[in-house]
């Protein structure tokens, strides 16, 4: 439950965070993906019984009527809860000013309840919140708040022009109509409205007696009802960004032509993903992004992944870590198909800032894996690129495997990028970015087993840039010319 | 508002092809237009041809009352070129006039210093309306016949008399103001749905010797009012005001920047005009027969007695050729030996598109196109040196650029190809042409490849018409009958 009385919109029981670290968003780049907000909810690993739940929601906004019913909701949350802060950002000092402020806030309060309660969805989850919504606006306290709200001027009508006299250094007041210089121009081009100070917005407040009064007496009234209907009301927030910010980039992606697909579940040790595409790629405004597969399995969790610079490797790491962090929240991951076992954490090792506070970059990297292998569970998900990378190659070998031993030993599944030769380890796979053979350094961003073979250099480029046959009519029947 | 042009009637943002300079147009343009600017100008205009067929009759229109009055083109041409020097004045003293008030200076001199910058803007508005009165009077009456500048004339007029008048008519009030000598009124909306007090602007304004018998009427009519001097309500007001004051800056800034924005660079599209005036005065010179194609909607062309403009810009009396690429011929594959013609052909090809999708006439007797799609060229000599290097290399940029082109491909579009995909081996550039003429074979798509992979012509790909050009008569003729596509 969010709060006292809320049911959260995305889980069951009581909501979880915190079991992925922020620095695996940062590494991953998914801040650039997912507003702090977003990322805070996803840091909670779904509870497996939740994720059906999750894809209910997902689906149920797939189409743009429901996605844009649901902002109108998200947003109703959003204005009140922006009009709370600035309440609460006013001093007591200014009691007409806060009145009038309050008064405005109850009427957004009341309005995002009741277009709570009436958000109509399948999705149980949705469902649970309506109800609950629906009970509150049903209560007679709301039923009070909401009329007396209506009733009381939240001060929206009043204009009140003031004249200033700059030698004789007066200020009149008065409240009437302004004599309506703009009349005959376009509003568009009126002047953006700018804020007064909250004592200045006070005293002008107070010249009408009559409003300022009821506006007092409602805020006297009704403090404390608001305050024990709303608690909890906003902490909906994070978790109204999270899921918009998965529709708006799944929204993206269909945009891009990427597919999209949710995980199939299996009690099998397995993850893997055919044709997946890394998503930081499209913030990035990338228009060809090289999709790959991945495959972890109980016989081969782990995989040491080698090659040239720019080949693709890090793109790779993201590329399963995103979309497994995504599959993990129940959302679509962008895959042709994909399939998910239980995993019960995600760490990220990557190359850290020159900021070691007194030991050694080494020494940093074995403490941060260190760290991984403490905290990591029984089945956990690791990235690794390029640790242990700075030492002789001798010493970056032997960390290396011994490293992979141990992780493989806590039962994790992942990917280690790594430019020391020769290391290998009991049941973890060898990748390599694939080149162009010719001899020549050219990428095609594509990751291979070491021992896969190669196509014709010609068809290799011709499907990097999607020029196959098949990319071909695809392209062209987006582009609405077939 | 929608800015007014004289190259779109209806609106649309029409990126470039890139085909311009891959036919090598500007280099011929310069041969018939003097001026490199307005050659430079005219190739970028035609080098985004239009989707609308609307567009391309309105730039047809123009082109007919322009080529019947060079003195029109001239006039207008001077007039805008002052509109636009006195726009870049505005935009400068716009500049000039942003007033920092969120800085620690004094309440008095934050509002001399928005009041000055008020004076200063308050100049422009009646300046303006002088200009749009001229340039109304150049286009008025029977000398205009085209869609075109009749709406020019008659936009012209609708500001002058509508809106800006108002705007020019409030900013006197302001010209020749001072906070030392007038008294302001500034009104104020308190929003508590944006944040509480808001809407400061500038409500009135008036002499300071008027005060007494105006504020006394003003606060008679009003139910309520307060008058203070305290020094801090005082020192707020002068803020509050001298942020007004600011804001109506402002709005005269973006209110004439509006109105100088519908009509900013059209001295930059009469460039065009001119040198298309220039362009249908020198085939008229040359006795060489030009048409406006008729305007067909099935993504069709024919055209008769076609000749390449290069050749005819050089001096040359090129051969003439036929063009039919309609019905179920989705494309052409050209083929022949080295100086047969075959590139120039192509080259007078794609011009002929462009010309036609600028609204301009072409070097035919006759013809028939459609609009809309763009005109897309890959030429593989340009590509060279772009990519010097390996195979490799060079082949992947083919790729690329190929891609790039897929990637921008719409119902109706032209794709013309010279010598594509012959980086890679014979097979291999073969096999990919194939994937990609039976793709474009299968679309709205038209397209022409000159290559030297004869594999593709046996057997031809669906709805490909085959051609041979012959070394000597620079004619070429057909190989196959047509395969048609449904």
């Amino acid at each position: 439950m969010n709060g006292k009385s809320f049911p959260s919109l995305i889980f069951t029981g009581a909501p979880v965070r915190g079991d992925i670290d922020g620095a695996v968003f940062r590494d991953l780049k998914m801040d650039a993906l997912f507003s702090r907000e977003a990322l805070s909810v996803m840091s909670g690993i779904c509870p497996e019984s939740d994720l059906p739940l999750r894809r209910e929601i997902f689906e149920s906004l797939s189409e743009s009527g429901a996605y844009a019913a649901f902002r109108s909701l998200s947003g109703a949350f959003t204005d009140a809860a922006d009009s709370d802060a600035l309440y609460r950002s006013v001093s007591e000092k200014y009691p007409g000013y806060r009145s009038f402020l309050f008064a405005a806030l109850c009427r957004k309060f009341v309005s995002a309840c009741k277009a709570a309660a009436g958000f109509s969805s399948d999705a149980r989850l949705f469902a649970r919140f309506s109800e609950r919504f629906a009970e509150l606006t049903s209560s007679p306290e709301f039923a009070d708040l909401a009329a007396a709200a209506e009733k009381c001027a939240d001060g929206s009508d009043l204009r009140l022009p003031f004249s200033f006299v700059s030698g004789a250094d007066t200020v009149s007041f008065s409240s009437g109509e302004d004599p309506g210089l703009w009349a005959g121009i376009d509003p568009a081009y009126a002047p953006e409205p700018s804020r007064a100070d909250p004592e200045f917005a006070d005293q002008v407040v107070s010249l009408d007696g009559k409003l300022l009064a009821a506006a007092l007496e409602f805020h006297y009234a009704y403090r404390k009802i608001y305050e024990t209907l709303s608690d909890g009301f906003y902490s909906y927030s994070d978790e109204f960004r999270f899921i918009a910010e998965v529709c708006g980039l799944v929204f993206e992606a269909k945009e891009a032509g990427l597919p999209l697909c949710f995980p199939e579940l299996t009690q099998s040790r397995r993850i893997s993903a055919q044709n997946a595409y890394d998503l930081t790629l499209l913030a990035k405004g990338e228009k060809n992004i090289v999709p790959n597969d991945f495959r972890f399995t109980a016989e081969e969790p782990f995989f040491f992944l080698s090659g040239a610079n720019g080949g693709g490797k890090t793109t790779y790491l993201r590329n399963v870590g995103v979309n497994v962090i995504l599959a993990l929240s129940g959302a679509p991951a962008a895959a042709d198909s994909m399939e998910l076992c239980r995993v019960d954490g995600v760490f990220t090792h990557f190359p850290a800032d020159e900021d070691f506070e007194g030991e050694g970059r080494f020494a940093n990297e074995k403490r941060r894996a260190g760290e991984i292998l403490a905290r990591c569970g029984d089945q956990p998900l690791a990235l690794l690129n390029e640790t242990f990378s700075t030492t002789v190659e001798e010493k970056s070998r032997s960390e290396t495997v011994a490293l992979t031993h141990d992780l493989v030993e806590k039962g994790a599944f992942g990917v280690y990028v790594t430019h020391t030769s020769g290391v290998s380890a009991d049941r973890a796979g060898i990748l390599v970015c694939e080149t162009v053979p010719d001899g020549g350094n050219t990428r095609t961003y594509r990751i291979v087993r070491a021992d896969g073979g190669g196509a014709s250099r010609a068809r290799d480029v011709l499907k990097k840039y999607s020029l196959d046959a098949e990319s071909l009519e695809k392209r062209l029947s987006r582009r609405g010319v077939k | 508002m929608m800015d007014f042009s004289l190259l779109y009637k209806v609106g649309e943002h029409a990126p470039p092809c890139g085909s311009a300079d891959l036919l090598l147009l500007r280099d011929t343009f310069e041969k018939i237009c003097s001026d490199p600017v307005k050659v430079g100008i005219f190739t970028d205009t035609i080098d985004r041809p239009p989707e609308l067929e609307e567009n391309v009759r309105y730039r047809r229109g123009i082109i007919g009352d322009l080529s019947a009055d060079p003195q029109l083109a001239r006039r207008l041409k001077t007039v805008f070129a002052r509109y636009d020097r006195m726009r870049d004045d505005w935009a400068e003293t716009r500049a000039a006039a942003s007033v920092d008030l969120a800085g620690g200076a004094a309440p008095e001199v934050c509002l001399e210093a928005a009041w000055s910058a008020l004076r200063r803007m308050a100049a422009f508005p009646s300046a303006l309306i002088s200009f749009l009165s001229e340039i109304s009077e150049i286009t008025s009456g029977d000398r205009v016949a085209s869609d075109g500048l009749k709406l020019l004339n008659s936009r012209c007029g609708e500001l002058c008399r509508g809106e800006l008048k108002t705007l020019a008519e409030t900013a006197e009030l302001f010209r020749f103001s001072s906070p030392d000598t007038h008294e302001i009124e500034v009104s104020a909306v308190f929003d508590p749905y944006v944040g509480g007090f808001t809407g400061m602007q500038v409500a009135g304004v008036r002499e300071t010797e008027k005060k007494k018998r105006g504020i006394a009427a003003l606060l008679q009519k009003r139910a309520k009012s307060v008058e203070t001097s305290e020094g801090e309500a005082v020192e707020t007001a002068k803020r509050l005001a001298a942020s007004a004051a600011k804001d109506l800056c402002d709005l005269f800034a973006s209110r004439i920047g509006a109105v100088y924005g519908e009509f900013y660079g059209i001295s930059r599209e009469l460039c065009f005009y001119e040198c298309a005036v220039e362009y249908i005065a020198c085939l008229q010179a040359k006795g060489v027969p030009f048409c406006y194609p008729l305007i067909g909607a099935d993504g069709g062309t024919e055209i008769s007695g076609l000749r390449d403009l290069r050749l005819i810009a050089s001096g040359e009396d090129p051969v003439p050729s036929d063009l039919s690429l309609s019905g179920g011929t989705r494309g052409i594959l050209i083929r022949g030996e080295n100086g047969s013609g075959k590139t120039t052909f192509l080259r007078s090809v794609g011009t002929a598109y462009l010309l036609f999708r600028a609204g301009l006439p072409i070097p035919a007797s006759e013809a028939r196109m459609s609009v809309g799609g763009g005109v897309f060229c890959h030429f593989a000599s340009a590509e060279e040196d772009l990519c010097a290097g390996d195979r490799a290399g060079r082949f992947e940029g083919e790729a690329r650029a190929v891609s790039g082109i897929v990637d921008r491909l719409r119902p109706g579009s032209v794709f013309l190809m010279n010598e594509t995909f012959q980086t890679t081996s014979y097979e291999d550039g073969t096999a990919a042409m194939r994937d990609l003429l039976a793709a474009l074979g299968g679309s709205e798509v038209r397209y022409l490849l000159v290559t030297h992979l004869t594999g593709l012509f046996d057997p031809s790909p669906e709805g490909a018409a085959c051609i041979e050009f012959d070394l000597h008569r620079h004619k070429y003729q057909y190989l196959n009958r047509e395969r048609t596509s449904k």
